[in-house]
């Protein structure tokens, strides 16, 4: 072996997650690599959490707090940020909204004046003509996303699917839709629910990067711990944990779904670091022999996904390509040949090493770009921040025996949902609808956990 | 029994919306303070890592190497590049399809041992990309401590001795059928193509449109790959950047050990495409008809200079002013102040040769008219009225970005695109203090100098719209 003169350093571990008097989680992870900080501001508030008739609500209040703020009124806040020299952007996703930043390390008290000024100061600059003109912005955007991902990435059939995952009720059955329905939220509306959901003990702030530890406590004290709450509690939601049993059916009609698409979902009950790490090898290892499976087939094409949803995971596989060839059944048995592989052996040892090494690479990834890493650490509050190291490091030792059991219990056909998407161009977008076909023996189970 | 269900998808929403409460007063529950009405000073100098060296070498065979230390997590990013790329094809002799196909042949295994790429990444851990451009080749890696050796080995084996026979060109052409634009992301590239075929004209490589698949995949045989490859795949062509947590010496050690027996054949010289010209702009409005689209785009675009250029820093500042950061002037007209658009944006792109701006946003159907007069006037306007401070401030940060070594990944990319065109570390080096240079008054003059009085637009949108703007003028319908 050629000798490599190698400069990689200690990877620091997250400090000790701490609280605020007023109910701030903070997270703190400083390192000595980049010349950066990352402030992160997670609200435990998402499109799930949108009123019924109320779609978007979630979103606007997102795009409102870029507005103006008391302090820093108009575009100050948007100019402020732009002039730091980093990126900042803001996500409304399916549980949470999350606010972020990186900029030069020097930049950490802008940083956080403006996260507090967010967080305490922005409803009162509300008014209706900013969210009647933000309801027709958000609008666009959520039309923009459609034309830019397209049917691989995300769009209305997989927001359905994603629905179809959960029974009725569920917090994660809620807010996938695309739709705007928008129209008609009032200044009353948004103000009622920043109040309800936009409050430090409804929140996290995450820290990454290059940064004196207890200075940066210092500076968390100075401009969060003076942010009021409400008196009535905030509130919480109860996500069971949902996996399948039997292999449930739906077939999504969407005027987007221009080539038949096969999606395959399991549901991983992995919530700790052993479970993740092993989930994170067993994902690079059934890439690696779906690739290779489909390699002889050119016009078959494929994405898998990993995605964590807190207390599990879920796997995601999409079956595609072009018309002119396999059926999505053929495509699907190649799929079933590979799995079949997996449950009965395993991986081979000789393939385990360097998809080991696939997963560990990923993840040093995320890590080493400080606003994935902070997205990482901004867990829900239900759930603590991963220990990003221990993972690293449980991924080195995964056995040839700990892949085979996930894929024995949990990446099974009999533990799965199947979803095709269906054209319906005629309608248009009032075609996006979802037919669920559930199997005799399909059922979702909630909270199991056993391997 | 199969009991089925209809979910109807976002349309009873509104009927079903029931009141909320209102909400509590008073709204605001934190006490104003004096340190929440002032932006606080910055830390102190954060005694950090300083920015990483560029150390650049040149092998006997000609072979340029750029290294660059990053002590920190243990990543290192590989990459390859070639100056040779689509702007070789627009002649008879070099249909198009063929630097991207050549680019995608490289992944389907090498001519020793009958290897191939897939078991090289059994060991690296990684999967390799490969893909051409308009300036150049790309092929590359990033990998972990364990698999850098094998990756460097393996990434000369795919570009020096690629097994280019028949059977990996047919993979590969499957790979450059994944690799083309689908769906909605084709339209702006469509767009872009119909400002260049005005500019340049319609034989010119940027304006000619991608064949489909099958034509390309048909068209180019294995001796037309491997022509191309044995003449244009040669060290005084080439590159190397290694970047991340590796010494410059080890590094160099690997590259000289892996490419520096790499024969240093005379090969085909690099064609001269397209010089840049600054082409008059007329107000054309080409208007396309896209039959899936359910949304509409405007287009502005004018000719600008090429990489590295004198004025190459000032343009870049100039169009992030025009459409870059959520408050610059385009964003401010259309999406704060009108709710017209969510993503306004200005883009730079210098190439080898020749460069161009565009503005584009997409909007409303019904709005097309109205946006494309907006997006003109902010054009012109910025001809005519001067820089301020502030968003001269935030457009040096945001071009700033652009330049920064510690993505490996994107700083790759960087020096890859520097290279290309013939720049080296130590122009890399000195940008930081360039765009620090920049005034407001070299932003004007190169708006005065670049910007047209009258600017080209493209349009893409429906039927409507297309009816909307017959009487302010337009020349020219693609369906």
């Amino acid at each position: 072996m050629f000798a490599v003169g190698l400069l990689a350093l200690q990877l620091a571990a997250p400090l000790p997650p701490y609280e605020l008097g007023n109910g701030l989680r903070v997270v703190l992870h400083p390192d000595d690599f980049s010349t950066d900080v990352a402030v992160l501001v997670r609200y435990d508030v998402g499109r799930a959490h949108d009123p019924d008739g109320y779609e978007n609500l979630a979103h606007l209040v997102e795009h409102l707090t870029f507005t103006g703020t008391k302090h820093l009124p108009g575009l100050a806040m948007a100019k402020t940020l732009a002039e730091l020299g980093g990126d900042f952007n803001a996500h409304t996703l399916h549980d949470h909204t999350r606010y972020f930043v990186t900029a030069p390390a020097r930049e950490l008290p802008v940083m956080l004046w403006i996260e507090a000024e967010r967080m305490a100061f922005a409803l009162e600059s509300f008014d209706a003509a900013k969210v009647e003109r933000e309801i027709a912005v958000v609008a666009r955007e959520q039309d923009e996303r459609k034309r830019i991902y397209g049917p691989w990435i995300y769009s209305d059939a997989h927001a359905l699917i994603a629905e179809a995952e959960y029974p009725p009720g569920h917090l994660y059955a809620r807010g996938h839709s695309l739709a705007n329905e928008a129209d008609g939220i009032t200044l009353a509306n948004v103000q009622w629910f920043f109040q309800r959901y936009y409050r430090p003990d409804n929140a996290t702030l995450v820290i990454t990067g290059n940064f004196d530890p207890e200075r940066a406590r210092t500076l968390v004290a100075d401009y969060f711990e003076a942010i009021g709450r409400p008196p009535a509690p905030v509130p919480r939601d109860v996500v069971d944990r949902v996996l399948f049993r039997g292999r449930g059916r739906v077939r999504v009609r969407s005027w987007l779904s221009l080539l038949p698409l096969r999606h395959l979902v399991w549901h991983l009950p992995c919530d700790d670091t052993e479970d993740r790490a092993i989930a994170y090898v067993a994902h690079a290892v059934l890439e690696h022999r779906l690739r290779n499976e489909l390699a002889n087939d050119t016009r078959t094409r494929f994405r898998l996904d990993l995605g964590d949803r807190g207390n599990h995971l879920v796997m995601a596989l999409t079956l595609g390509g072009h018309v002119v060839g396999p059926s999505l059944d053929e495509r699907e048995r190649a799929v079933q040949r590979v799995l079949v592989e997996l449950w009965e052996a395993g991986p081979d040892r000789a393939e385990l090493v360097p998809m080991s090494v696939s997963a560990q690479t990923d993840w040093l990834l995320e890590y080493r770009t400080l606003h994935t890493r902070a997205q990482r650490l901004a867990t829900s509050r239900a759930h603590p921040p991963p220990d990003l190291l221990a993972i690293q490091e449980r991924m080195k030792s995964v056995t040839v025996e700990d892949v085979r059991q996930l894929f024995a219990h949990w990446i099974r056909y009999d533990r799965m949902l199947v979803a095709d998407e269906v054209l319906e161009l005629s309608r248009g977008r009032s075609a996006n609808r979802i037919d669920v076909e559930e199997l005799d023996d399909f059922r979702f189970v909630v909270g199991d956990k056993r391997r | 029994m199969r009991a089925v269900a209809l979910i109807a998808f976002a349309t009873l929403a509104t009927a079903c919306r029931a009141s909320l409460p209102p909400p509590s007063l008073p709204l605001n529950r934190t006490a104003e303070a004096p340190k929440y009405a002032t932006r606080p000073t910055p830390l102190e100098e954060i005694d950090g890592p300083k920015p990483a060296p560029i150390v650049q070498q040149k092998l006997d065979n000609g072979l340029t190497v750029f290294v660059v230390e990053q002590p920190g997590v243990p990543l290192t990013s590989i990459g390859y590049i070639n100056r040779a790329a689509q702007e070789f094809q627009d002649a008879e002799d070099r249909p198009i399809g063929l630097a991207s196909m050549t680019a995608s042949a490289l992944l389907e295994g090498t001519a020793i041992d009958e290897d191939t790429i897939i078991e090289d990444l059994r060991i690296a851990g990684r999967r390799p990309y490969a893909f051409a451009f308009e300036d150049g080749t790309f092929a590359g890696v990033t990998v972990g401590e364990r698999g850098f050796s094998t990756a460097v080995a393996m990434i000369a084996r795919m570009v020096r001795t690629p097994a280019l026979g028949a059977t990996h060109l047919a993979d590969a052409s499957s790979g450059v059928v994944r690799a083309f634009p689908r769906q909605k992301s084709a339209l702006r590239t469509r767009m872009r193509r119909l400002l260049f075929e005005r500019w340049y004209g319609a034989t010119h490589a940027w304006a000619l449109e991608p064949k489909a698949l099958k034509e390309v995949a048909s068209e180019l045989t294995p001796v037309d790959i491997r022509k191309y490859h044995r003449t244009v795949f040669i060290p005084r062509h080439s590159a190397v950047v290694l970047n991340g947590a590796i010494t410059a010496t080890a590094a160099f050690a690997l590259v000289e050990r892996h490419f520096g027996d790499w024969s240093d054949d005379p090969g085909e010289p690099l064609r001269d495409s397209q010089r840049f010209v600054q082409r008059e702009h007329d107000d054309a409005v080409t208007f396309l008809l896209p039959a899936d689209e359910e949304d509409a785009t405007v287009m502005a675009g004018f000719t600008a200079p090429p990489f590295g250029h004198g004025d190459m820093h000032a343009v870049h500042i100039l169009a992030q002013i025009l459409g870059g950061p959520l408050t610059s002037r385009t964003q401010v007209r259309l999406r704060h102040e009108r709710g017209l658009t969510y993503s306004a944006g200005a883009t730079y792109t210098p190439h080898k040769n020749a460069g161009y701006v565009e503005l584009a946003a997409a909007v409303d159907n019904d709005e097309v008219a109205s946006v494309a007069t907006l997006i003109r006037a902010e054009v012109r306007r910025v001809r005519s009225e001067g820089v301020g401070a502030e968003e001269l401030r935030a457009a040096k940060a945001a071009y700033r970005r652009t330049y920064s070594l510690q993505d490996p990944d994107a700083a790759t990319i960087q020096l890859g695109l520097a290279f290309c065109s013939g720049r080296d570390a130590a122009w890399f080096e000195a940008v930081d203090a360039a765009i620090d240079a920049i005034t407001a008054e070299d932003v004007e003059r190169v708006a005065k100098k670049y910007v047209p009085e009258h600017v080209d637009l493209v349009l893409a949108g429906d039927a409507k719209a297309f009816d909307g703007l017959k009487v302010a003028g337009v020349v020219n319908l693609i369906q």
